[in-house]
C-alpha cells in the first residue's frame, strides 16, 4: 500500500527512492512543481482504516480486568479503562500505523472519585434533603461545562498518532456558551410556560418546541467540539448544520409511532401464538415498544453521525461515513438480546463487533498533502511530560 | 529489526530498520543512521498482538512488529506486565470468569443485603419522613388516592387497636395511620418515615378488626425494619453494578441496563414482603393473635390459583400469596 507521503500530485519531482518508499524531501513537493504546469489537485486518496480487534482477545482482557476491578471495589477501574482503551486504540490502523492512547490511569482515577463523590452527593440530596435541590442543581450547572471541557481534553491530549497527538483548546467559558447559550432560552420557556400555566396542553407544547431545538442545539455542539480540535497544528472542521440533524430527529420521531405499533401488536400475536395470552400481553407490549424504540434509535444515531462526520474536515483529511440505519438496528438489537441471554458476558464481542461495524464504514481521504500536519511548536512534547506529572485539574469525567 | 520511521514532526513514514546493541540502538533509513542510547528510548507497551513502538527522546518513534526483544528495552508503562500476562492467557480468563460470577452472585444475594441492613438503622426514620410526606401529597393529588369514607368511629378503633399493637416498640412514635379509597382495591402500603395507609378496600374486605391488624403488623415491620431505605440502597447498588459490567457496550446500554435491573430489584423486594410476613407471624403471636387471621384475610382477597412458577413469578414484588398464605398457617401451628 503507498505510504502517505506518495499521496502528492503525480509529476512533481521526488527523491531518492529508498526501499519502495519515498523519504521526505527537503523542500515541498508543490512548491517543487515545474512552473505553468496544470495538475489535478485534488486527486483524493485513500487511506486504509482497519479494524483488527477481535472478541476472543478482547474478552479475555475484559473479564480479567472485571474480575480485578471487582476485588479491588472499583479502584481498578481506572486501570482497566485505561486497558480497554490502548486495545480499541491500537487495533485501529491507518495507513499501516496503529493509533495510540497514552493516558495514565491515576488521572483517570482522580476523576472518577470526584465523580463518585458528586453522584453521591446528588443521589443523598434528591432523596433526603429536597430543599437544597436549587443549589445543587446551581452548583451542577457551574461545573458542567468545566468537566465537559477538561474531558474532551485529557481525552484528545492522550490520543497519538505516528507521534503527534490531539489538541482541544476551548476554555470554560467557551464551553458554557456552547452548552447553555442554545439550550437556556428554550429552557427557560419551557420552564416558564409550564409553571404559569399548569395546563398540559402547553406543557406538551412547549416540550416539543423544546424537542424541536434540541437538534439545533446537538449541530451547534458538534460544530464547536470538531472546530477546537486540533491535530498536527490543523484545526478540525464540522459544517453540520441544525436543520440537517433536525430533519434527521423528526424523521425518526414520525417513525417511532407506526413502529411501536407494528412491534407491539406483533408481540401480541406472538404471545398468542406461544399460548400465554394474558401473562404474556404484560410482557409483550414493553418489549414490543422496546424494540420499536431500539430501531428508531438506531435509524436516528446512523443518519445523524453519518451527516456529522461527512462534514468534517481536518486539514487535508476527508471523512465520509456510511452507516447503514438497518446494519445498525440489527446490531443494537442482536447485541442487546445476547447481552441479556449471557447475563453480560457478551459485552465485550458486543463492543468489538459494534466498533467494527463503524471502522468499516468510514473512509477516510487525504484531499492534499499530509505534510500540513506538522507538530505545532509551542505544544508540549507529549512524552517529556513523562513526569506524568498529572496536574491537578488533569481530570476525566468522561465516564 | 525492520519497520517504518516518524520524526514526531511530520506524518510521513520512513521505512528504517533498528539494530540492537548492548549499550546502543542504530537506525538505519534512506536519511542515514542515527544511533540512541539504550537508556534512552522507551517502547510502548504490548496490546494484544498490535505493532509496538520505540519512542525515542527527540520525538521520533519507530512502529515494529511485537518480539520479546522489545521487553529488555526500557518500558513506558511500568508495572503492568502482570495484569498483560493475565490477560494473555485462557486459563486465566475461565479462572477469572468463574471468580467474578461467584463474586457478584454472593454479594448480590448476601453482601448487598447484609451492607443494606446495618446501614439503614444507621439513619434515624426522621430523615424519611419528608419522603413519606411527599409520597402521599403526589399519590392523593395525582388521583391514586381520595379520601376516605370509612366511618370516624372505625378509623380511631383501628388506629387505637394499632397502639396497642405497637406498644412499648421504640418504631411506635413514627406509626402514623391514614385512610384514603382506592375505588375497590384492598391495599395497604408502607411509606418511608412510619405513616401507614390503608384502603377502604381493606377495611371492608377484613371480617375483624384483627384481620386488620394482622396485615397492619406486615406493614409495621416494613417500617421497622427500615424496608424502603435497604430498598433504595439495594436499588443504587444494583444499578451501579450493572452499569459498571456492561458499560461497555455503548448503544445498547439503555435496554440491557433496564430488564436486569427490574428483575434484580423485584427480587429483593420479595425478600423484603417474606421478612415482614414473618416479623407480622411474630409480632402476632406475641399480641396473642393468631398468624391465620393473615392468612385467611390473604385468601379471601386474593384467591390464588395455586400457579406459583409462572413467568410473572420473577416480575412480581410481591411472592405467590399462596406461598404466603401456607407461610402464614405453618406459624399458626402452636
Amino acid at each position: 500500500m503507498p505510504s502517505v507521503s506518495s499521496a502528492v500530485s503525480p509529476g512533481s519531482d521526488q527523491t531518492q527512492p529508498v526501499a519502495g518508499d519515498l523519504a521526505r524531501p527537503a523542500v515541498s513537493p508543490r512548491d517543487a512543481r515545474p512552473a505553468g504546469a496544470y495538475f489535478l489537485e485534488a486527486v483524493p486518496e485513500t487511506l486504509s482504516l482497519s479494524f483488527r480487534g477481535c472478541a476472543r482477545e478482547y474478552f479475555r482482557i475484559w473479564i480479567v480486568n472485571l474480575c480485578l476491578t471487582v476485588f479491588t471495589l472499583g479502584i481498578f477501574s481506572a486501570w482497566a479503562k485505561v486497558r480497554k482503551k490502548r486495545y480499541f486504540y491500537a487495533s485501529t490502523i491507518l495507513d499501516g500505523t496503529p493509533f495510540r492512547y497514552l493516558a495514565r490511569p491515576v488521572p483517570i482515577l482522580k476523576g472518577r472519585l470526584v465523580a463518585v463523590a458528586l453522584s453521591g452527593l446528588f443521589w443523598f440530596t434528591t432523596k433526603f434533603m429536597d430543599a437544597w435541590m436549587p443549589a445543587l442543581i446551581a452548583v451542577t450547572a457551574i461545573l458542567a461545562p468545566w468537566i465537559v471541557s477538561r474531558s474532551v481534553a485529557f481525552n484528545a491530549r492522550y490520543s497519538e498518532f505516528r507521534g503527534m497527538a490531539f489538541q482541544f483548546d476551548a476554555g470554560y467559558l467557551a464551553t458554557a456558551r456552547e452548552l447553555y447559550w442554545g439550550l437556556l432560552l428554550p429552557g427557560v420557556l419551557t420552564g416558564t410556560l409550564f409553571q404559569w400555566w399548569q395546563q398540559p396542553a402547553l406543557g406538551a407544547a412547549a416540550i416539543a418546541l423544546f424537542g424541536m431545538l434540541l437538534p439545533v442545539w446537538l449541530a451547534r455542539m458538534k460544530r464547536f467540539t470538531a472546530g477546537h480540535l486540533l491535530f498536527g497544528g490543523q484545526r478540525a472542521n464540522c459544517a453540520i448544520q441544525g436543520r440537517e440533524l433536525w430533519g434527521i430527529y423528526m424523521g425518526g420521531g414520525l417513525l417511532m409511532v407506526p413502529a411501536s405499533i407494528v412491534m407491539v401488536f406483533a408481540g401480541i400475536v406472538a404471545v398468542q401464538f406461544l399460548g400465554m395470552p394474558t401473562e404474556g400481553v404484560v410482557i409483550a407490549g414493553p418489549v414490543g415498544a422496546g424494540i420499536a424504540y431500539l430501531g428508531v434509535f438506531a435509524f436516528i444515531r446512523a443518519r445523524s453521525q453519518n451527516a456529522v462526520w461527512n462534514g468534517t474536515r481536518l486539514g487535508p483529511l476527508r471523512f465520509k461515513l456510511s452507516l447503514q440505519a438497518r446494519e445498525m438496528a440489527k446490531l443494537y438489537l442482536t447485541n442487546t438480546l445476547a447481552i441479556l441471554a449471557t447475563l453480560g458476558l457478551a459485552t465485550p464481542w458486543a463492543a468489538i463487533r459494534t466498533f467494527r461495524y463503524r471502522i468499516e464504514r468510514t473512509q477516510i481521504e487525504a484531499v492534499g498533502d499530509l505534510d500540513e500536519f506538522r507538530r505545532p511548536v509551542s505544544a508540549e512534547n507529549v512524552r517529556a511530560a513523562g513526569a506524568e506529572t498529572s496536574e491537578m485539574f488533569d481530570l476525566d469525567l468522561s465516564l | 529489526m525492520t519497520g517504518r520511521y516518524f520524526d514526531g514532526n511530520a506524518i510521513a513514514a520512513i521505512d528504517a530498520t533498528l539494530m540492537l546493541s548492548a549499550d546502543a540502538l542504530e537506525l538505519v533509513s534512506a536519511q542515514g543512521a542515527t544511533r540512541h542510547a539504550r537508556h534512552a528510548v522507551l517502547v510502548s507497551p504490548r496490546v494484544g498482538a498490535s505493532e509496538r513502538f520505540l519512542v525515542f527522546p527527540d520525538g521520533g518513534q519507530f512502529q515494529c512488529p511485537d518480539t520479546l526483544l522489545l521487553d529488555g528495552l526500557p518500558q513506558e508503562v511500568a508495572g503492568e506486565n502482570v495484569v498483560s500476562w493475565l490477560e494473555a492467557r485462557w486459563p486465566v480468563a475461565l479462572l477469572a470468569l468463574v471468580i467474578t460470577v461467584v463474586v457478584i452472585a454472593l454479594g448480590y444475594r448476601v453482601g448487598l443485603p447484609r451492607l443494606a441492613e446495618s446501614l439503614a438503622p444507621r439513619v434515624p426514620i426522621e430523615a424519611e419522613h419528608r419522603i413519606g410526606v411527599n409520597a402521599l401529597a403526589w399519590l392523593d393529588e395525582n388521583g391514586v388516592f381520595r379520601p376516605s369514607s370509612a366511618a370516624p368511629e372505625t378509623q380511631v378503633h383501628i388506629r387505637e387497636r394499632l397502639g396497642q399493637l405497637v406498644n412499648g416498640r421504640p418504631v411506635a412514635r413514627h406509626i402514623h395511620v391514614e385512610f384514603r379509597e382506592m375505588g375497590d382495591v384492598a391495599n395497604a402500603l408502607a411509606l418511608p418515615g412510619g405513616t401507614i395507609v390503608v384502603t377502604d378496600g381493606m377495611i371492608r374486605a377484613a371480617e375483624s378488626y384483627e384481620e386488620l391488624m394482622a396485615v397492619l403488623a406486615h406493614e409495621v415491620g416494613h417500617v421497622e425494619r427500615r424496608h424502603a431505605l435497604r430498598l433504595l440502597i439495594e436499588g443504587s447498588a444494583v444499578t451501579l453494578a450493572i452499569a459498571a459490567v456492561i458499560g461497555d457496550a455503548g448503544a445498547t446500554t439503555v435496554g440491557t441496563t433496564l430488564i436486569p435491573t427490574i428483575l434484580l430489584q423485584a427480587g429483593y423486594r420479595r425478600e423484603l414482603e417474606t421478612e415482614a410476613d414473618a416479623f407480622a407471624f411474630d409480632l402476632l403471636s406475641k399480641n396473642r393473635l393468631s398468624p391465620a387471621l393473615f392468612a385467611d384475610l390473604m385468601d379471601r382477597i386474593d384467591p390464588g390459583t395455586g400457579a406459583t412458577h409462572s413467568l410473572s413469578q420473577f416480575l412480581s414484588t410481591h411472592p405467590g400469596t399462596a406461598e404466603r398464605v401456607h407461610a402464614a398457617r405453618q406459624a399458626a401451628r402452636p
